[in-house]
């Protein structure tokens, strides 16, 4: 047995206790990760393979027909090129709009509860499709990248976690250089987000996954097929996999199969994410405990 | 009076000469843009097909990017934000009501006379007087019918049970001339479901399966009891059939075939194409399709990669299957399944040249550019007039398509329906066989089968529009169908249904009222 401090304090044992919960623990960690492998097998076994036990635990043959047909797809290279520019450029709109308008609101100024009444109903009550439409058509963005990235303008609860996050901040160093004769310009950018690191890397994390994630708005406002995002071009090869299987095979690849170029896309689109994510974990966890110390 | 003889010549003299100018082809010097929105958009455009036809007619098509799953959402939210394509295409999922209040709003533009378009125009009355008039308001079309993609003529709706041959020879139930009774076949699917056909001492084999959405219409229901969830017309007023006698006996039919194991647990889940999958992975033995030519290539494939080196022609084959009166099933359809409606904004110039290549699309010309593909590239007339493909084949000696199927979205849009390719060098010469012998059969279904609710089809005619509220109910008896098999024995099923037919009534009854009223006048 490995030696670790158990939950009895003594040094090299683990109790019945610990056994248990790391049982439980790799139980639950199995049920996670067995979606992604089996997602990974379908796409890489025949069809007469996966049909009589979709379940699979070893692939007793490999075909990359699958692969070859989703990974010559032209779409899914610029949907990537599409999310990539939405992601950076939303990301950096995102958090600027939030930087501003958290810093804006830790400070008293006359109307400030109407400019947070402003921020908060539009929480609860929308103005429905078509005249989302009809703003977006006005505001020239129809069939542009950009209609994906200037309607999301910031999170309200993210927003509020970085103004509390400031709010908790040494106002001392403010005043100093208020004394300076800096401005609120360059107390924000010189004295605040220094400070703010953590929270700003934590919600800049989130706000990208977020574009990341974006289709709804290219489903909606995007005309040209080489201007649709990844999830956008994803969610329509899933859905119309069928079809896609029978240009596939049309096309020689005939192993290939609906169900597996389901999750062969599903697998590539997922790749930039998992490469990402080890480097990133720390900073979705550090999150779990800043709401709830400055909060 | 010389002058005047010598004038007169000189203009017949020039008139001569510029005839055959008069009636060379058109050419298209200036490039005009229009809209238009497609599925599958990026195949579509990626096709050297769409280029060869934009290049021939000069024009430069924005196609605006949809799926087939939110055609419906975008083609609304275009409509309501004055932002439709020049040349929108919807299909089935947009409402009679909201077509209606689409044109009396001007929001479409009424399409050009097709007696300037010979192709167009036989191509639409092909699908018969009913929907020709269902089409028109105040004498003016608005919608052009596209894309039935049935795959045999005359626009026959079918089902086609495909079987495994092998099985059937092995259990000694094979008829050489694939024929068989309703009875029959329902004893092979019990028999393929429970005597382990495949040898394998797994008993994990299906009797009888379908794709998705064929459950349980298909597994008798459409063949035995013909419009068994509609209203029909009967004695002079419309009745719903749900309740009547062959309706009856087809769910105690499907009730005998479930409680003795010939379907799969889990078809009332399957997707789309389970069932289908589960045929070509040799663990069902009969499967229920509309069986185009793009399904039985697939089958085909799939079953060459599942038994590599065995004859494909005696793993399976169609059933001429007959109904329990001894006919074949067969169903006048809809003969579409997409339509086509222009903007008000669309420019006159590029709505002529549109017209243009759209009746080119559907000329002879363009058929062959869709079906096969350009001459010289893809294929060549022999000395004997025959074609010769040029496309490359694959280990099983079938061709490999260097095009996108699913490009056809345009290049065929002005068609009805894919029956050459039961014809065609292209396809996989199996699929041929087993297609035409399925085709064959299909256009032996007698003529008192053959029918349709004209009213269904009825897209702009006022009086029916109030109508289409009534077809929510449909849907509602597939899904106590499927619900009664898994729950009623097989004593009480029936009068279990018929307590559920009784309980609807109050809604039943004034739809029956209404069309009764309105479609017959009474």
């Amino acid at each position: 047995m490995a030696k670790m401090h158990g939950s009895s304090g003594r040094k090299g044992r683990m109790t019945i206790g610990d056994v248990a919960i790391s049982a439980v623990l790799v139980l639950c960690a199995l049920t996670i990760l067995y979606p992604f492998y089996n997602a990974i097998m379908i796409s890489i076994v025949p069809m007469h393979v996966y049909v009589r036990n979709p379940a699979i635990l070893w692939p007793e043959e490999i075909v990359l027909d699958s692969y070859r047909f989703v990974l010559s797809y032209h779409a899914i290279w610029s949907g990537l090129k599409v999310t990539g520019i939405v992601t950076l450029a939303g990301t950096a709109y995102n958090m600027l709009l939030t930087v501003i308008t958290a810093y804006v609101l830790t400070k008293t100024f006359p109307g400030k509860r109407l400019v947070q009444a402003m921020m908060i109903i539009p929480l609860y009550f929308g103005g429905g499709l078509v005249p989302y439409y009809l703003l977006i058509r006005d505001l020239g963005l129809i069939d542009s990248i950009w209609s994906m990235i200037v309607p999301t303008g910031l999170n309200y609860t993210y927003m509020l976690i970085v103004m509390r996050y400031i709010e908790g901040l040494p106002r001392e160093l403010e005043e100093a250089a208020e004394i300076d004769g800096a401005g609120q310009v360059k107390k924000l950018f010189i004295i605040v987000l220094p400070m703010a690191l953590p929270i700003l890397a934590t919600y800049t994390l989130y706000y990208a996954v977020d574009r990341w994630n974006e289709w709804w708005n290219g489903m909606l406002f995007i005309k040209s097929a080489e201007k649709q995002p990844l999830q956008l071009v994803l969610r329509n090869l899933v859905q119309d996999s069928t079809d896609a299987s029978l240009d596939a095979q049309a096309n020689g690849m005939t192993e290939s199969y609906s169900d597996a170029i389901k999750m062969a896309s599903i697998v590539i689109t997922m790749v930039p994410i998992l490469v990402l994510y080890p480097f990133l974990q720390r900073y979705f966890l550090s999150d779990l405990t800043q709401g709830a110390v400055k909060g | 009076m010389k002058k005047y003889l010598s004038v007169l010549m000189a203009v017949l003299l020039v008139m001569a000469l510029s005839a055959p100018g008069m009636a060379e082809e058109k050419t298209y010097d200036e490039k005009v843009t229009f809209s238009m929105n497609v599925i599958y958009t990026d195949r579509v455009q990626e096709d050297a097909r769409t280029q060869y036809v934009l290049d021939k007619f000069n024009v430069d098509i924005d196609f605006v990017a949809c799926s087939s799953s939110d055609y419906k959402e975008k083609s609304r939210l275009w409509i309501a934000g004055g932002d439709m394509p020049d040349i929108m295409w919807t299909a089935y999922g947009i409402t009679a009501p909201e077509h209606i209040e689409f044109v009396q709003s001007g929001l479409l533009q009424p399409w050009p006379s097709l007696d300037n378009y010979p192709n167009l125009k036989a191509i639409q009355e092909s699908i018969g007087t009913a929907v020709e008039k269902s089409i028109e308001m105040n004498g003016d079309r608005y919608y052009y019918f596209t894309e039935g993609g049935y795959m045999n003529t005359n626009q026959i709706r079918s089902i086609g049970m495909y079987y495994r041959v092998d099985w059937a020879k092995k259990l000694g139930l094979f008829h050489e001339d694939h024929t068989y009774t309703w009875d029959e076949m329902m004893e092979m699917a019990i028999a393929f479901g429970t005597q382990d056909p495949d040898g394998n001492g797994q008993n994990d084999t299906t009797g009888l399966t379908s794709i998705g959405n064929m459950y349980p219409g298909g597994y008798g229901f459409m063949q035995n009891a013909l419009h068994f969830a509609d209203f029909v017309e009967q004695d002079g007023a419309y009745h719903w059939r749900a309740g009547d006698e062959d309706v009856l006996a087809a769910l105690k039919d499907l009730k005998y075939l479930y409680d003795n194991g010939a379907l799969w647990e889990e078809q009332i889940m399957a997707a789309e194409n389970d069932g289908v999958n589960r045929m070509v992975s040799g663990l069902a033995g009969i499967c229920a399709n509309n069986w185009h030519m793009g399904q039985v290539e697939m089958l085909v494939q799939g079953l060459r990669a599942t038994y590599p080196g065995q004859d494909v022609l005696e793993l399976v084959s169609p059933m001429r299957l007959l109904n329990k009166d001894g006919s074949i099933y067969g169903q006048l359809s809809d003969g579409y399944w997409g339509e086509l409606s222009i903007s008000p904004s669309m420019d006159e110039k590029a709505l002529e040249r549109f017209m243009d290549m759209f009746e080119w699309l559907a000329s002879d010309e363009g058929f062959m550019l869709s079906a096969i593909g350009l001459e010289g590239v893809d294929y060549q007339y022999n000395d004997a007039g025959e074609i010769e493909m040029l496309w490359e084949k694959d280990e099983n000696g079938a061709y490999v398509n260097p095009y996108q199927v699913n490009a056809h979205r345009f290049i065929s849009l002005p068609r009805l329906y894919e029956g050459w390719a039961q014809e065609s060098p292209a396809s996989d010469a199996d699929a041929k066989v087993l297609g035409n012998r399925l085709n064959d059969w299909i256009q032996q279904a007698e003529v008192q089968k053959l029918g349709k609710t004209d009213w269904n089809l009825a897209v702009l005619t006022n009086e029916t529009a109030p109508l289409y509220k009534s077809l929510v109910l449909s849907p509602s008896v597939n899904e106590k169908i499927m619900e009664l098999v898994l729950s009623s024995t097989a004593d009480t099923i029936e009068a279990d249904y018929l307590a559920w037919v009784e309980s609807v009534q109050g809604q039943i009854v004034p739809v029956e009222e209404e069309l009764t009223q309105v479609v017959l006048g009474k």
